[in-house]
């Protein structure tokens, strides 16, 4: 493995400077390219000329998989076993199957972050009967932007715990697909079904 | 440069670590080699198996003397695109992902 040290030069293109330039080897904090998270302290050759991050070494790899693992792993939360049968339920009800029980949380999570549906509600969910019950069951929910969702979902509603912001997401989706039966919110959801089937 | 020289020598530089990324101020999450989630072993595999079928190259934009390399591959029914030039000893990747 050919191994760089801080300091190192070496020519790399520039895509700033449309050029083949010199550049440094040097520690920076470089953010991902979709915008979601950044990695700390690695090591990147940089643009002499423009000081842009141009190249990286594949000995700096592990480090990025590390931070990107780090701040894109699976949120986990245990939560009463009847809040994951209200999600198979109100899944199945979309004619979405079981299968479709990630995107629906997903949906919701993100809708409510974005203020694309209203959050006003929400902490009333962890008061009502439903929100009660050992927490014997797992729902995990995987994706790129769902950490930084749920971070923005506790600001607007105060809610502190990422179990409870779950709690109360499941009871905000029994309340619109099986109690109160939203016809325009399950329009929507049953496009995203076909959508995704 | 043809193609079985350009697919010796992306090997040699992958069994030997000497790899480097091309970025645009920021880590590419696309290019499945820059951050891991392809290791050089498993690249060095896919680009054993490619034939020259899918294979192109032309020169770089910033300096003619430079050839850019692209493969276009199928392995375990993902196709794979992988875009790099030689730079010394090194092999530069400016993409590689499904």
């Amino acid at each position: 493995m050919k191994i760089l040290k801080v300091g190192d030069t070496q020519r790399a293109a520039c895509d700033h400077c449309k050029a083949f330039v010199l550049v440094t080897f040097k520690l920076r904090t470089v953010p991902f390219s979709d915008g979601v998270g950044t990695v700390k302290n690695v090591l990147v050759g940089v643009c002499e000329h423009c000081d842009s991050v141009v190249v990286l070494p594949h000995q700096s790899t592990p480090v990025v998989k590390k931070q990107m693992d780090a701040q894109r792993k699976a949120l986990e939360s245990r939560v009463p076993a009847h809040m994951v049968d209200i999600l198979n339920l109100a899944s199945v009800e979309l004619s979405g199957g079981t299968e479709f029980v990630p995107a629906l949380i997903k949906f919701y999570i993100h809708s409510l972050s974005n203020n694309e549906i209203s959050s006003r509600e929400i902490p009333q969910y962890l008061d009502s009967e439903l929100a009660k019950g050992r927490s014997q069951k797992r729902i995990s929910i995987k994706g790129r932007l769902v950490a930084e969702e749920i971070d923005r979902l506790k600001d607007i509603t105060s809610i502190r715990s990422t179990t409870d912001i779950i709690k109360a997401v499941v009871l905000k989706i029994n309340d619109d697909v099986l109690v109160k039966k939203n016809i325009g919110m399950i329009k929507q959801l049953k496009n995203i079904v076909a959508a995704t089937a | 440069m043809g193609f079985n020289e350009a697919k010796r020598k992306l090997i040699e530089c992958l069994n030997t670590g000497y790899v480097l990324h091309e970025e645009r101020n920021d880590v590419d999450v696309k290019n499945l080699l820059a951050i891991g989630v392809v290791s050089l072993e498993e690249a060095a595999y896919i680009i054993g198996r490619s034939r020259g079928d899918g294979y192109s190259v032309s020169p770089h934009h910033f300096d003619t003397e430079i050839d850019v390399h692209v493969l276009v591959t199928k392995f375990s029914v993902q196709a794979w695109y992988v875009k790099w030039y030689f730079l010394g000893p090194d092999s530069v990747f400016i993409s590689f992902h499904q």
